[in-house]
């Protein structure tokens, strides 16, 4: 991973023209982009899809990026903005991006019997964010999965830290009566 | 991507991660995928791609303010023809008198209006200039044609419907012909340069 003063480093030179040096942006957000789009859109080629035209749009308006801020929050809007205009334009919106579109992902879990539950709560977990709406799903999946602080969520979605917060507290309400409705293997949870 | 804060705060937020700390240690159990091999590698072929084709001078698939003019203007030569030729037969076959009425001036004036805008267009205006005018012009001539039309209380109210329908659906052309021009400008495919590359 980079550290901010290499990345704009890097960015100064890419815009500057060395455009070879934007490979090293991409190498550096790959995975992380990757497992944002593939929780947003629950499929692997869409997830493909949305992170290579991210990296486009990204590398397309990088002259217009304040380098006194994070790439990544900012690479992680662009990202977002394409999830949606994809979405928007496949006419697959979050409602009907059913439970059971979601692929499975391969887990690397120990014993059959662990990797079984694990794999079931997993799945179970994946199917209820899939019917989240697609603000919520953003805000947990940017909190949780990607392990972004509220503040750096915040910047991302382009609201205060109280909205997502808030917004991050709904999806957990929400997250937690589908996971009731789907009644098995839900996490053993509220207090 | 692991990132600052997560220092303790005693807010509402707080609370709900405590209440839900179950479903929340399930969320960040879940695993993390590693990315298809070779996907930041067709990232830079399509960003390369992207360049080469954009240092290619004037891709066919590209349109000059000069070629949106000059297919603004046959279209609106060939609506200015087309009502013409509707309006000379059906005014004559209505009534003679219509052309003592005056109103083949209107038809001219509309016709004119999309020679102008046809003519400024090949003086390169910018793409927005290309839409407005053509839709003013557009605008103008189906609402001078529809004038003519009614002020000459034409006998056969099904020719007046008939041209009404027809201005509309020329201007509807126009717009899709706009809309599909600026499609293919504005939006190719990085998918589309990965294959070329």
């Amino acid at each position: 991973m980079l550290d901010p003063g290499q990345e704009q480093d890097i960015i100064r030179r890419i815009v500057a023209g060395d455009k070879a040096l934007y490979a090293l942006l991409v190498d550096a957000y790959t995975g992380p982009l990757f497992n944002l789009a593939l929780r947003m859109t629950g499929k692997h080629a869409d997830a493909e899809d949305a992170v290579q035209d991210a990296f486009l749009k990204a590398y397309a308006m990088l002259r217009s990026f304040d380098t006194q801020k994070r790439f990544f929050t900012w690479l992680y809007s662009i990202c977002l903005n394409v999830l949606r205009d994809r979405q928007r334009h496949t006419a697959r919106a979050a409602e009907r991006f059913t439970a059971d579109e979601v692929e499975a992902t391969p887990s690397a879990a120990p014993g059959p019997d662990a990797t079984a539950l694990a794999n079931e709560r997993e799945a179970a977990v994946l199917r209820a964010l899939a019917r989240l709406p697609l603000a919520e799903r953003e805000a947990v999946v940017l909190r949780y999965m990607q392990d972004i602080s509220f503040c750096e969520v915040a910047a991302i979605l382009n609201i205060s830290e109280n909205a997502a917060k808030k917004r991050v507290y709904q999806a957990l309400r929400r997250l937690h009566g589908l996971l009731r409705e789907f009644g098995a293997a839900q996490p053993d949870s509220h207090r | 991507m692991r990132t600052l804060d997560n220092t303790p705060k005693a807010s509402q937020h707080d609370a709900a991660e405590h209440e839900f700390s179950a479903l929340v240690t399930a969320l960040r159990s879940v695993p993390v995928v590693a990315p298809p091999v070779g996907l930041g590698e067709r990232v830079m072929v399509g960003l390369n791609a992207q360049h080469f084709l954009a240092a290619r001078p004037a891709p066919s698939l590209s349109f000059s303010a000069r070629e949106i003019g000059v297919a603004f203007f046959l279209c609106g030569l060939a609506h200015a023809g087309l009502g013409a030729a509707l309006l000379f037969t059906g005014f004559l076959a209505a009534s003679p008198l219509v052309w003592l009425k005056g109103q083949p001036p209107l038809l001219f004036a509309a016709a004119a209006l999309f020679l102008i805008s046809g003519l400024a267009l090949f003086r390169r205006l910018s793409w927005s200039a290309t839409l407005a005018v053509g839709t003013v012009a557009t605008y103008l001539a189906v609402v001078l044609g529809n004038a003519a039309l009614l002020r000459a209380s034409l006998p056969d109210s099904r020719l007046v419907a008939q041209l009404a329908v027809y201005q509309l659906a020329a201007l509807a052309l126009g717009v899709l012909l706009l809309l599909a021009l600026n499609r293919f400008q504005n939006e190719p495919s990085h998918k589309r340069y990965c294959h070329e590359a």
